[in-house]
């Protein structure tokens, strides 16, 4: 009935006029009527007939009966969903557009193995979609609810994760470097195995990102294979080797470097008082391999001398108790020797590269309280306790370093060092703006709250910024605080 | 007042309030505060040297602050109410200071003044009379004009520029007919691009066709019909008039708020809906972005406890609130059983009354089905009804529902219809 209504009017009623056969039976007598009323013209016939069949089709709309149409309920859940505490605090996340306190109440909700309000779920897996790295939470706490709304969104459909082995089999690069970081941290033979077999089907490039993975846990049993690669074409591949080889004592190039410097380094005793120092005289020429794996054999600085500047060196690569067993006596008595010895007077900072390389803590310590200098790599080598304990002492030296260091941390800063770190933005305050402490609200105390005012900057011009910043760190920590407490009892 | 913190959020006229509102949240930003049975007061430290007083008027929810902005509420009003819905202890002080009382009794007054205000019969009647003159003649045109479409045929329609429906509007504007003039433009905002754009185009030329049919023999209809076809020309009803007439008390539960703008002209759609009394109400309230601020707040996902006065109408949808009104939880509803009983109520409504605009209903045991490369909604018996073309939330209902059948508050007419909220686990979720 409509199409011939619309037929009609489509060619306009100069054209084609409406007959009573394009309505329905039932409108049959009025359509006799209104057509055969010649006082009205052939529009307003057709205006006439066309507003009462809109009404007859307004008024007859039915449902469509058809029982096949179904659709498969979502399987009940097996964990519980989360608190009306959670709840609030996820909604006040979401109204808020903090995507960190999303992730922090997601990580605190799979942590407690709850699940996410559904009508929570579309907004979870949309976020999902741009930040790949959420998708296993979102996963966790979205449920089966989330799993099955999936089946009707492929933008959701996130894979399930798959086995390690077709990770590392089929991944992206990033993916396998992933999945062999995590491997070489529980397996390291297992995670060397692994690479051993592919390694023929690796181009050069992936070669060498691969073996940068091997840093992790690298170990004596590497070295055997290792030294097999540095006969590898491509430079890169033969750099990484030297990178790994160089910081596993038992390698062939470690034991040259200690032979060349045993051979150039004897201890002996001095003066009337018999000091204890050494005796310097460099045994050149060296082992090639030695110019080979990246030592440098001139120096470039005038103060240095080119023998110094070699020892010096390799010194980096020894671990520092092997001295003590050269030089028959004990790490205070090792930096006796080199302290006391005009060419090696500077080798504190050596000692301490190498105790880092070898993560020997104990040598650590000693040189990081014996020594003024800052070691920077020191910091990822010590204990998370004494990270920032030590970030303290030299926070005022380096204090962008160590903003970076700590924003790259997966803890809660203890409120020493947040204290630092926020009296020197409130001071340059246009340097780290709002996104950076909505990034970091997982590191941020709940306690540094209460002292936020305490950071005000004395220069006026910097006071309104802080302020600014203050009451937004401190909406931060109310729904941070907000979430904890609402898994609280779970943890 | 039961002001929860998910309904103040719902009353931010924008994000940038609801992030500024919730910031002030907190018992420190607030010099004083207090709060009895008739209003919610606080002083805010701004920046400024005399702190802004805020106040909300809980009996006839309306809203001050001598803050600067213009939005309304402002930053301030909703960190009042958010303060007040989570911390409600720290409201001690329950005397309020003159300015509070001093507002409250102005509102008050203002009431009586606009009662009291006499009216000129002799005038009214005769700016009436020119007015329906003015009417008949835009009418008279309006009915040349359509005709030509009919007669030319709408091939060429969409070539159309925008003047050609323009020119027409302002025409019934100018005849005073602002109701026409809003049905021609609508018209002339035909997705022309769209599939099928002549059959809404027909639609919609129909229907003024209709009205017009309708008041020009306006004299032969029943009151209230004579009432609807005038507000559909354009004629407004007093509503200070409608307010001295008796309503509906009920607990009214208020199932959406829908906002639109046009050329800065805010339009707030409030879809009600009366526990006792099964009546969908549509509370309509204007306000020009940055310049006029509405008068009531209210919150979807609430009820009110009060009184509605409904625009006459053979089928009364548009309403007004009679205040004071309190705004309660949500009470129980049954909903329709399902279709059946939605399309038999939509042909009762149409036989009253062909030209009408969408309505809400609550119907039971709704579950969100694929069909066609389309959702739909099922309902016990195994009746469909398409979701409406472009509906946004269907992934939320998806996720509420689970397969699994709901109450649903729904919006819409013929087959579109578009669902405004969900019953889950015994709590009404907005969509």
């Amino acid at each position: 009935m409509w199409n011939n209504i619309v037929n009609t009017v489509l060619l306009g009623t100069g054209k084609k006029q409406l007959r009573k056969d394009d309505l329905p039976p039932a409108l049959s007598a009025v359509a006799d009527s209104v057509l055969g009323n010649k006082s009205l013209d052939v529009e307003t016939q057709f205006l006439h007939l066309a507003s009462l069949a809109l009404n007859y089709r307004q008024s007859g709309v039915t449902a469509l009966q058809d029982s096949s149409v179904t659709l498969e309920v979502a399987p009940d859940e097996v964990l519980p969903y989360c608190s009306p505490a959670a709840w609030q605090a996820l909604y006040t996340a979401i109204d808020m557009g903090l995507q960190a306190l999303i992730l922090y109440w997601m990580e605190a909700c799979a942590a407690a193995q709850q699940l996410a309000p559904p009508e929570f779920i579309p907004t979870l897996m949309d976020m999902s979609i741009k930040e790949k790295q959420w998708r296993n939470l979102a996963i966790m706490v979205c449920g089966k609810r989330g799993e099955w709304l999936g089946q009707f969104n492929p933008a959701w459909a996130f894979r399930k994760p798959e086995t390690t082995e077709e990770r590392w089999q089929t991944g992206s690069l990033e993916e396998r470097k992933q999945v062999l970081s995590s491997l070489r941290q529980d397996h390291p033979a297992q995670a060397r195995e692994w690479l051993q077999q592919t390694w023929s089907q690796e181009n050069a490039a992936t070669r060498a990102e691969l073996l940068k993975v091997l840093q992790i846990n690298a170990c004596e049993e590497d070295v055997p294979w290792l030294e097999t690669l540095l006969t590898d074409k491509s430079a890169k591949v033969k750099d990484e080797t030297w990178s790994l080889l160089k910081q596993l004592p038992t390698s062939a190039i470690i034991q040259a470097y200690w032979q060349l410097l045993q051979q150039s380094i004897t201890p002996a005793k001095k003066g009337l008082l018999n000091k204890k120092s050494l005796d310097i005289s460099l045994q050149l020429p060296s082992d090639k391999r030695i110019a080979d794996s990246g030592i440098q054999l001139l120096s470039s600085s005038k103060s240095v001398s080119d023998d110094a500047f070699i020892l010096y060196q390799l010194t980096t690569y020894i671990p520092p108790a092997w001295w003590e067993n050269y030089l028959q006596t004990d790490k205070k008595g090792v930096l006796s020797y080199f302290n006391n010895t005009e060419l090696t007077q500077q080798f504190n900072q050596a000692l301490g590269l190498a105790a880092i390389r070898f993560k020997d803590l104990e040598w650590l310590q000693l040189i990081l309280k014996e020594s003024k200098d800052f070691f920077k790599d020191a910091l990822e080598a010590l204990p998370v306790h004494e990270q920032e304990a030590y970030a303290l002492r030299f926070f005022e030296k380096e204090p962008q370093f160590m903003i970076r260091f700590l924003s790259e941390r997966d803890y809660e800063w203890g409120l020493p060092i947040t204290r630092e770190l926020f009296k020197w933005i409130a001071k340059n305050p246009y340097q780290y703006n709002r996104n950076f402490f909505d990034k970091q609200v997982q590191n941020i105390p709940l306690l540094i709250g209460g002292e936020l005012e305490s950071f005000t900057p004395e220069l006026p011009a910097y006071q309104a910024t802080w302020k600014n910043t203050t009451e937004h760190i401190k909406r931060l920590l109310t729904c941070k605080a907000a979430i904890n407490k609402a898994f609280s009892h779970t943890k | 007042m039961l002001l929860t913190e998910e309904h103040v959020i719902g009353l931010a006229p924008d994000d940038a309030s609801r992030k500024a509102g919730s910031a002030l949240a907190s018992p420190g930003k607030w010099i004083s505060k207090g709060a009895n049975t008739d209003a919610l007061w606080g002083e805010c430290q701004g920046s400024g040297s005399k702190p802004y007083q805020t106040q909300v008027d809980i009996v006839n929810v309306a809203f001050k602050c001598s803050c600067p902005s213009r939005k309304f509420p402002c930053k301030h009003g909703i960190g009042l109410m958010l303060l007040y819905a989570r911390q409600k202890d720290t409201f001690t002080e329950s005397t309020p200071p003159a300015w509070v009382s001093e507002w409250l009794s102005k509102r008050a007054d203002k009431k009586v003044e606009k009662t009291e205000k006499p009216v000129d019969e002799n005038a009214q009647a005769k700016r009436l009379q020119a007015r329906q003159q003015k009417v008949a003649d835009g009418i008279a045109e309006l009915m040349r004009w359509m005709k030509d479409i009919v007669r030319n045929g709408l091939l060429q329609i969409p070539e159309k520029g925008d003047a050609y429906w323009e020119n027409m509007a302002r025409r019934m504007v100018d005849a005073q007919a602002s109701g026409l003039a809003g049905m021609v433009r609508t018209l002339g905002e035909t997705n022309f691009y769209s599939d099928g754009w002549q059959i809404s185009f027909l639609d919609q030329l129909l229907r003024i066709y209709l009205v017009i049919q309708g008041y020009t023999q306006i004299e032969s209809l029943e009151e209230p019909l004579q009432q609807e076809l005038r507000a559909l020309i354009g004629f407004t009803q007093n509503q200070e008039a409608l307010k001295q007439q008796t309503g509906i008390k009920d607990s009214w539960l208020v199932l959406s708020k829908q906002t639109t703008e046009e050329e800065n002209l805010i339009t707030e759609r409030y879809w009600l809906y009366g526990q006792q009394s099964k009546k969908s109400a549509l509370v309509l309230q204007f306000y020009v972005k940055n310049q006029t601020r509405p008068e009531v707040l209210i919150s979807p996902g609430i009820a009110l406890q009060g009184e509605l006065v409904f625009f006459p109408s053979p089928i009364p949808l548009r309403a007004i609130i009679k205040f004071p009104v309190s705004n309660i939880s949500l009470p129980e509803v049954t909903g329709m059983e399902g279709w059946a009983q939605v399309t038999d109520t939509e042909t009762a409504l149409y036989e009253q009354m062909p030209v009408r605009s969408e309505r809400p209903y609550i119907v039971q045991q709704l579950t969100p089905v694929q069909h066609n490369l389309q959702w739909w909604l099922k309902d016990q018996e195994e009746r469909l009804m398409p979701l409406k073309t472009g509906y946004t939330n269907i992934w939320r209902l998806l996720a509420l529902s689970g397969g699994k059948p709901l109450k649903m508050a729904l919006l819409g007419k013929e087959q579109q219809y578009e669902p405004l909220g969900a019953w889950h686990n015994g709590s009404y979720k907005l969509l």
